[in-house]
């Protein structure tokens, strides 16, 4: 009985430097392993209880118990300190971190400003109820110039610069001939915006080869210039802002009449005067009532229908947003350019 | 465009506007005034010119006096026309000389005047000043009266020298083919018979409404002046100045169209011009030839129309006076309940020919401004967004989110590009539609591919130190179907990839950009797209790199290539490195762009993770065993990836090894190691007698 007690005492010893001393959680757990695994020296201990006369048993059995209650206790605990060690460490590394390298980052990649530009148009007029409608870009003379009340030798058709490919076979112009192509097949009323490439004989600071537009048209009855006002002012808020203070001037456009130019108030000065706009206005987008000689040319009665068409520049919706002194860079590609959108 | 000098327009309408304050109120009833230039800067409004924007429908606002009935019908002063007093000599013309108008159509009417024994001389400074400031160079007293009415009436005049007409008479008739005129500007033109042309008994004098002839102008010896001031069909006008390329004042104005009545108050007015300051004697009365009179323009209106498409509401009484104010004639403000009225047009206003002329005319003249905005919901019509509009915008978007940039170039590119891409002779893309009247060679061209483009954009960049490009277009190309259709529009995706893959980081080296970095890519917009089934074949367009290109396939489509550019065609863009472009169709890709997807349950089950490498032969394609894993390892394979592809010391020469992760799991239950290691095994057996693989080494996870 002696001997096993003074083995349990040499267990304690050993035991408890040997918790002492770990430094790692790996090192704790071989410590346990080592006297109270399924093979641990104090395991064997306790099983060989079961074969001692009784008294010894019990005087072993307690003094053993205690020993596994107390290592048990001290590995705890120990593992607790190795943790927060562990911890105090990782901090410490924390605090080399400089935080002033740059991170890791991926490449971000931009929508061209164009695409950004068409689609935020287009979306506010998706809202108030317009469809989108398309069409070729190489056009018939006939829908980019005649159907549109300009037959050969109107002098408007100088309005236009134009491409042409055969006598009679063009790049358009406008996306106007979409108008024409949905009303020959569609019925009033109709709502639809016609977004798309157009092109015009013409290159300079702000005048390019091919450029994006946004044309809309409204075929409804009793459609007046009074909507047409409201619709358009709707948009200029949900583009520009609502401080935005809009003026329509007549104008001329073969396709329409009454025509007007709208204008917005400079957004550069907010309208009293600068460099920029001179006068505290910019001209947006041309408009106007439908004119009754397009209808007839669709096989719209023009005394049941009446209607309202526009049509704008992305570019130089865009030119006038971000300041853009020069329509060239949308078409030059540079990446600084792009990745400022 | 037209310039109209601020005292010279305040001499026909004395209204109480400074030029900012006319400035703004032309341009708000559609006179638009593009600028307002002072010349002098001490004496105010002296000297300050409005330089007006005068649209295509408004010839009458070509003239001083037409801007000025416009100001009186602003400020509500009256029109003072300037004053002609002639004192005519005894003789009358008829006795002098004649004019025969034998082309009607071409000239509705012709006027002549003849002054005798005028000094030809330098005009008095305040005439020639005028001229200037409305941007004329003074020539002599003659010639710049002509000119000076012109810019008072819009209507042009020519002076001859009278005593050089060969039989002293004037026939309008069309030029005889070969018929020969040097012109004022010295040029030699040999005419056509679309020309309309002053003639004498012998040759054209003049391109009529074009320009006059050298022989017959007013020159320092010059007596006797015949002035003519006709009207000229604009449609005849426009194709001869367009055919001889020749713009001028004249003709700018007649192919707009001009007043039959001006031609008669133009002439007085020259001629009075010309006795007052060059001393000359007019001749009794003037030729009048006026086959064509235009019949009075009279136009009902309807009040109901005039405030349905204004969105107004004014009585009939109030758009007669605003009709008034501008010239019109109301004759008769009906009491119809539509408030119809019939409307005389003025003949200055060739312009107004339907009642929706009108309507515009009131509304114009009432303010656009003091029409009310309409914000109306009427029916309910939900707009439609097209599938093919909102793929596109997603594909668009795919790229965006894997690091691209969006370029947009031209629709035009320089042919010699496209000789450039290495194309085969038969090549659809080598045979572009080309345009009638180019820029410059560089844009002629209707672009067939986007990657002449997408080169452009490169080489710019990397002309501008920026080496690392990710960049894509989405645009339309173009393919001629011959002269009686519309070429073929196709939309297409180019990609170009340059440089490193990854943006630049400190704690790492920066790895080249390689063919399966754009294939990784393209991968990710196939998935994006929900498309699947894409099949990716080694590709032979000679404008990749020999072995270097694959082509995609969808159900046996080629849709589209991609792949490393030949070094021929990069050294040809004068680009440096490696260049990675895709050319693909987007039709093609949306239209099987996955519909709405149903969900599909996620499992609570554990994935088990078995890893196999295998040994096989260079040459086999991976995307085979791919295919042979798929098929033996049976329903319950949810994902391979390929995590290793080893070529080295420990392999036998020619062949290579892939590690393959393979993931299992059920939907319903947890997948037992036995399953597993069945799958497993068939996966081996099967690449063992389809390809003599060999398992490399395999370990559970």
């Amino acid at each position: 009985m002696k001997a096993a007690i003074e083995s349990l005492a040499s267990i304690e010893q050993e035991a408890s430097k040997g918790i002492e001393g770990a430094s790692t959680l790996h090192e704790l757990d071989q410590v346990r392993v080592r006297y109270l695994g399924r093979k641990g020296s104090l395991t064997g201990i306790l099983r060989s209880l079961a074969s001692m006369p009784a008294e010894e048993r019990r005087s072993v059995g307690k003094e053993a118990n205690r020993l596994k209650a107390l290592l048990g206790q001290r590995i705890e605990e120990r593992t607790r300190q190795i943790t927060e060690e562990m911890a105090r460490r990782v901090e410490g590394q924390a605090a080399q971190l400089d935080v002033t390298l740059p991170g890791r980052k991926t490449w971000l990649g931009h929508k061209h400003p164009l695409s950004q530009g068409l689609q935020e148009i287009v979306d506010v007029f998706l809202r108030m109820g317009f469809s989108i409608a398309v069409g070729p870009d190489v056009e018939w003379d006939y829908y980019n110039f005649e159907a549109l009340n300009m037959p050969a030798d109107h002098p408007a058709r100088d309005m236009w610069s134009t491409f042409f490919i055969t006598d009679t076979m063009l790049l358009r112009t406008h996306t106007s001939p979409v108008q024409i192509r949905v009303m020959e097949r569609e019925k009033p009323p109709i709502r639809i915006i016609t977004p798309g490439r157009c092109y015009r004989v013409d290159l300079d600071a702000s005048h390019a080869p091919n450029l994006h537009q946004i044309e809309g048209l409204y075929v409804d009855r009793d459609v007046s210039l009074g909507d047409l006002k409201g619709t358009l002012e709707l948009f200029a808020a949900a583009v520009y802002g609502d401080d935005v203070k809009s003026r329509f001037v007549p104008s001329y456009f073969p396709f329409t009449e009454p025509s007007a130019e709208m204008y917005i108030s400079c957004t550069i000065c907010g309208g009293t005067g600068c460099r920029v706009c001179h006068s505290g206005w910019v001209e947006i987008l041309g408009c106007g009532m439908v004119d009754p000689a397009v209808f007839e040319a669709v096989g719209y009665d023009a005394e049941e229908w009446t209607g309202f068409a526009f049509g704008m520049g992305v570019e130089r919706v865009l030119m006038l947003k971000h300041r853009i002194d020069d329509i060239r860079l949308f078409y030059e590609n540079d990446v600084r350019f792009l990745r400022q959108f | 465009m037209f310039r109209v000098p601020y005292d010279w327009l305040k001499e026909y309408v004395d209204a109480p506007l400074s030029s900012g304050e006319l400035a703004w109120a032309l341009s708000d009833i559609g006179v638009e005034v593009g600028a307002v230039e002072s010349t002098s800067v001490e004496n105010g409004d002296e000297g300050v010119v409005l330089d007006l924007e005068v649209t295509a429908n408004r010839p009458d606002l070509l003239g001083i006096i037409g801007v000025a009935r416009e100001v009186a019908a602003i400020s509500g002063r009256t029109l003072t026309l300037p004053p002609a007093p002639i004192r005519e000599a005894e003789q009358t013309i008829d006795a002098l000389t004649s004019v025969d108008v034998q082309d009607a159509r071409g000239c509705p009417r012709y006027c002549a005047r003849l002054i005798t024994d005028v000094e030809v001389g330098p005009s008095p400074p305040w005439l020639a000043r005028r001229l200037e400031l409305v941007g004329m160079r003074p020539l002599n007293n003659v010639v710049d009266i002509t000119n000076y009415v012109l810019m008072e009436y819009g209507q042009p005049l020519h002076p001859f020298d009278f005593d050089e007409l060969i039989e002293k008479r004037i026939v309008v008739r069309r030029a005889r083919p070969g018929e020969q005129i040097v012109t004022i500007d010295d040029v030699e033109r040999t005419l056509t018979s679309d020309l309309l042309v002053i003639a004498d008994a012998e040759r054209p004098v003049a391109l009529a409404g074009i320009m006059g002839g050298r022989e017959t102008e007013i020159k320092p010896k010059t007596r006797n002046v015949l002035l003519e001031s006709a009207l000229f069909d604009p449609v005849v006008i426009r194709r001869g100045s367009k055919a001889l390329k020749l713009e001028t004042e004249a003709s700018f104005r007649f192919e707009r169209g001009g007043d039959p009545e001006a031609v008669i108050s133009a002439i007085d007015r020259a001629a009075a011009l010309i006795e007052e300051l060059a001393g000359g004697t007019v001749v009794r009365g003037r030729i009048d030839c006026h086959p064509l009179p235009r019949p009075e323009n009279v136009i009902v209106i309807r009040q109901a129309k005039v405030n349905q498409i204004l969105g107004i509401d004014l009585t009939a009484g109030e758009t007669a006076r605003l009709l008034e104010r501008l010239g019109f004639r109301v004759t008769d403000t009906a009491s119809a309940p539509d408030g119809t009225m019939s409307v005389v047009v003025p003949s200055f206003r060739r312009d107004i020919s339907r009642e929706i002329d009108l309507v515009e005319e009131a509304g114009r003249l009432y303010g656009y401004a003091n029409i009310p905005s309409r914000h109306r919901v009427r029916e309910f019509v939900p707009a439609r967004r097209e599938r093919e509009d909102k793929e596109t915008q997603r594909l668009c978007e795919l790229l965006v989110a894997q690091g691209c940039l969006e370029v947009i170039s031209y629709s035009f590119i320089d042919p010699r590009k496209i000789d450039l891409l290495n194309l085969g002779p038969d090549d659809e893309r080598r045979s572009t539609i080309r345009l009638r009247n180019p820029l410059s060679e560089e844009l002629s061209v209707l672009r067939t591919s986007l990657i002449p483009g997408l080169l452009r954009a490169a080489v710019t960049n990397q002309h501008r130190r920026a080496d690392n490009l990710r960049l894509f277009e989405i645009g339309k190309v173009f393919f001629s179907q011959g002269t009686d259709e519309l070429p073929l529009e196709r939309v297409r995706l180019g990609v170009l990839l340059m440089g490193v893959c990854d943006a630049p980081f400190w704690g790492r080296d920066p790895a080249p950009v390689g063919f399966y970095d754009l294939k990784g890519l393209i991968e990710g917009v196939l998935d994006g797209l929900r498309i699947g089934g894409c099949e990716i074949v080694p590709g032979d367009d000679p404008l990749y790199a020999p072995g270097q290109s694959a082509h995609l396939e969808l159900d046996g489509e080629v849709i589209g290539s991609f792949g490393e550019l030949a070094s021929s065609v990069v050294r040809a863009f004068d680009l440096a490195g490696p260049v990675y472009v895709l050319d693909a169709d987007v039709e093609g890709l949306i239209r099987r762009a996955g519909e709405v997807r149903l969900y599909e349950k996620i499992t609570r089950y554990p994935a088990a993770v078995r890893d196999v490498a295998f040994v096989v032969e260079e040459s086999i394609p991976v995307g085979d065993l791919l295919d042979g894993i798929r098929e033996a390892a049976g329903n319950h394979l949810e994902r391979i990836q390929v995590f290793d592809v080893y070529r080295g010391e420990q392999l036998p020469t020619g062949s290579k090894s892939v590690a393959f992760s393979l993931s299992f799991r059920a939907a319903d239950r947890t997948l037992t190691d036995e399953e597993i290691d069945a799958a497993s095994a068939a996966v081996v057996d099967l690449l063992r007698e389809r390809w003599g693989a060999a398992v490399r080494g395999a370990t559970p996870a």
